[in-house]
């Protein structure tokens, strides 16, 4: 236990593998991780396996695969749900996210005791909820095959008595032709901090869609790095952050056109009320020999509150300038007074206008989803979160209909 | 409805923009209200619907015997009252749809079944030949001027208000447009009884409608009124009254 918590205080407090936080002006940009995590492993704890049958019975869903501390089960053969000892050393050896490349990554990659493997033939549609209520560093391992198309909706929650670390690390491969989208929404107690790392390689003619949802969790450490390292492969991240209260993020985003006519987009968004505070750090890197590759970084952010705070760092780097477009810009600002008084001048009250106003403001995110269900789940628990500034507690979904799809009503 | 103007003075940060307007219009009348740039059109129509930037700094404005000066934009917009914006706001991700159903609802309008009421608003967008696509986009997002301008008339045929103030329908658009918007506020005033004021640099749009009283604006106050007559003084001589 010494061994883990000594690795733990080296990733968390000392991590600095990454290039860009060397520099002065980005020192200051980062959100720490609490380093005094109990690690309870394997370490069932009392009625969990009953408490995470009421969290699925309250939200409605039926899943294709649950993954918690105390149980693990999938009902898709896509879907293999493995423990250390479990898993094929071709798989260790084939990884994608490096130790050598981030201290985070080591970390969750030393400590994992789970790991999903999804392996995508055909044509999927999945649903996974992961479910913390300990700290227990898990990795998502999803390949899609050449010419298969994969739509993965994971709803990642928990529910903590004390505070807890939720790390996860995603490996993520599209081979020739391959199609995916990926909706990972976030909706975790207020004693959880969140460590997400996700790599994604796109290989050519490929086309992957992350939407990325952060609406619970005291704290969220974000890396996600999309590469388009195949001729004419395409890559496009969503993501938005709801905060209130105290709560803090940090979403760093990587994002590299490796060849040439790739695409790489990047839009990120936050709302935030009472003194949250959100760091949105985009990287672009076009590199040398990418014609016509087009890269683009969009940073936008509301804030409901004078004690709210954006940092928003879209930043590019081009090394190559042949038929290539490459944009980026950022904005935050409070609502708009000249929208709320175009609404009101049509009979809607001042809290409804702000309403629709921040309403809107996510569902222009939530409409690049298009798994309906995820969509569905974002929308209803930030609209809880509007209506009671609450999160982290799984309420019934307002599902308006939409549950007739192949995964599912319960 | 009756909405009267009385002498009224208006600020917008921190200058002195309408200096003692009367003005009033009852029941079904139409007003028209002309002027060069600058002379406080769209700060009256912004004052009569309470923008917070319009500040009151004397005299009052009356809706049927009682004073709005102090009250709520919604509530000037629940008695009856309807502004066309110049510059329509735009607004990602809030569906045309979602937020007229969301206004007819705040104006404690009876709801058509859902039905009926996209029955009513694709007759409107087909008379105001507004594009079928444009019916399920985000509120203005990504429309042309003209298409904008479209939009607001289609939300007041929608709203049904009692006095529709409408800022410059015709700037922007085309000849054919021109007279498209004009027709249907003609209608829109016929079938619901309304109240017009609608304020416009130029004659062209009026070429199609019956206004039956004109006002020009000069540096804040109303400096001439008269009848229709008044447009073609206009045309020939420019804004020359004092």
């Amino acid at each position: 236990m010494q061994y883990y918590k000594e690795f733990v205080e080296d990733a968390i407090r000392n991590y600095n593998a990454l290039d860009y936080e060397h520099i002065d002006l980005y020192k200051k940009y980062s959100v720490s991780i609490p380093t005094d995590i109990n690690m309870k492993h394997g370490e069932a704890l009392k009625d969990a396996e009953s408490e995470i049958n009421d969290f699925v019975d309250k939200v409605g869903i039926k899943f294709d695969a649950v993954v918690s501390d105390s149980l693990c089960r999938s009902s898709n053969d896509s879907i293999r749900i493995l423990k250390t000892g479990e898993l094929d050393k071709s798989i260790l050896d084939n990884k994608i996210f490096k130790s050598s490349e981030d201290k985070l990554a080591a970390f969750i990659n030393a400590t994992a005791m789970r790991f999903v493997l999804i392996d995508v033939k055909k044509d999927e549609k999945l649903s996974i909820l992961f479910y913390a209520n300990a700290t227990m560093p898990v990795q998502f391992i999803v390949n899609v095959a050449k010419g298969a198309k994969l739509s993965l909706f994971e709803f990642h929650a928990s529910k903590a008595d004390r505070q807890i670390v939720a790390p996860t690390l995603h490996e993520i491969v599209l081979g020739k032709n391959a199609v995916a989208e990926i909706d990972i929404v976030h909706d975790e107690d207020e004693k959880t901090s969140v460590i997400s790392m996700c790599k994604s390689v796109a290989e050519e003619h490929s086309r992957l869609k992350m939407n990325l949802v952060y609406n619970g969790s005291a704290s969220t450490k974000s890396r996600c790095i999309s590469l388009a390292d195949g001729v004419n492969s395409e890559i496009v991240v969503n993501e938005i952050a709801f905060g209130n209260k105290e709560q803090k993020f940090d979403l760093y985003n990587y994002i590299a056109n490796s060849k040439p006519y790739t695409t790489v987009l990047l839009e990120s968004g936050a709302v935030l009320n009472d003194s949250a505070h959100c760091m949105l750090k985009g990287f672009a890197k076009v590199a040398n020999g990418t014609k016509a590759a087009s890269s683009r970084i969009t940073e936008r952010g509301i804030l409901l509150s004078p004690n709210a705070h954006i940092d928003a760092l879209p930043d590019m780097s081009i090394d190559y300038s042949d038929e290539v477009k490459a944009t980026h810009s950022a904005a935050t600002a409070p609502i708009d007074s000249e929208a709320i008084f175009y609404l009101t001048s049509r009979g809607i009250s001042e809290e409804s206008a702000r309403k629709l106003f921040i309403t809107a403001f996510i569902a222009k995110y939530l409409s690049n989803m298009g798994n309906g269900i995820a969509k569905e789940v974002a929308m209803s628990l930030m609209l809880h979160k509007l209506e009671n500034g609450s999160f982290g507690n799984a309420h019934e979904i307002s599902a308006r209909g939409v549950w007739a799809t192949s995964s599912g009503r319960r | 409805m009756i909405l009267e103007v009385r002498d009224l003075h208006v600020e917008t940060e921190g200058k002195e923009v309408l200096r003692g307007i009367d003005l009033t219009i009852k029941g079904s009348e139409f007003h028209v209200l002309m002027g060069p740039n600058g002379s406080g059109k769209t700060t009256l129509a912004k004052a009569v619907m309470g923008h917070p930037q319009a500040k009151v700094t004397k005299g009052d404005i009356f809706v049927d015997g009682n004073s709005i000066k102090d009250m709520l934009v919604n509530e000037r917009a629940k008695l009856g009252l309807f502004l066309q914006f110049q510059n329509p706001i735009e607004i990602e991700g809030l569906g045309i749809v979602n937020f007229l159903n969301t206004a007819k609802g705040s104006l404690n309008q009876q709801k058509p079944s859902y039905k009926e009421f996209m029955g009513e608003i694709k007759g409107s967008a087909e008379r105001l030949k507004i594009r079928d696509d444009l019916i399920g986009r985000s509120l203005n997002y990504g429309f042309s001027g003209g298409e904008k301008k479209k939009m607001e008339i289609l939300q007041m045929s929608i709203l049904k208000p009692k006095l529709a103030i409408l800022d410059e329908p015709d700037s922007g658009l085309d000849i054919d447009a021109v007279k498209i918007v004009a027709e249907n506020i003609n209608d829109f005033k016929k079938k619901n009884d309304a109240g017009l004021l609608l304020i416009t640099h130029y004659s062209r749009i009026l070429n199609y409608m019956e206004p039956q009283f004109i006002h020009v604006m000069k540096d804040g106050r109303i400096v001439k009124e008269g009848g229709k007559d008044l447009i073609h003084e206009i045309e020939k001589e420019g804004y020359k009254f004092d």
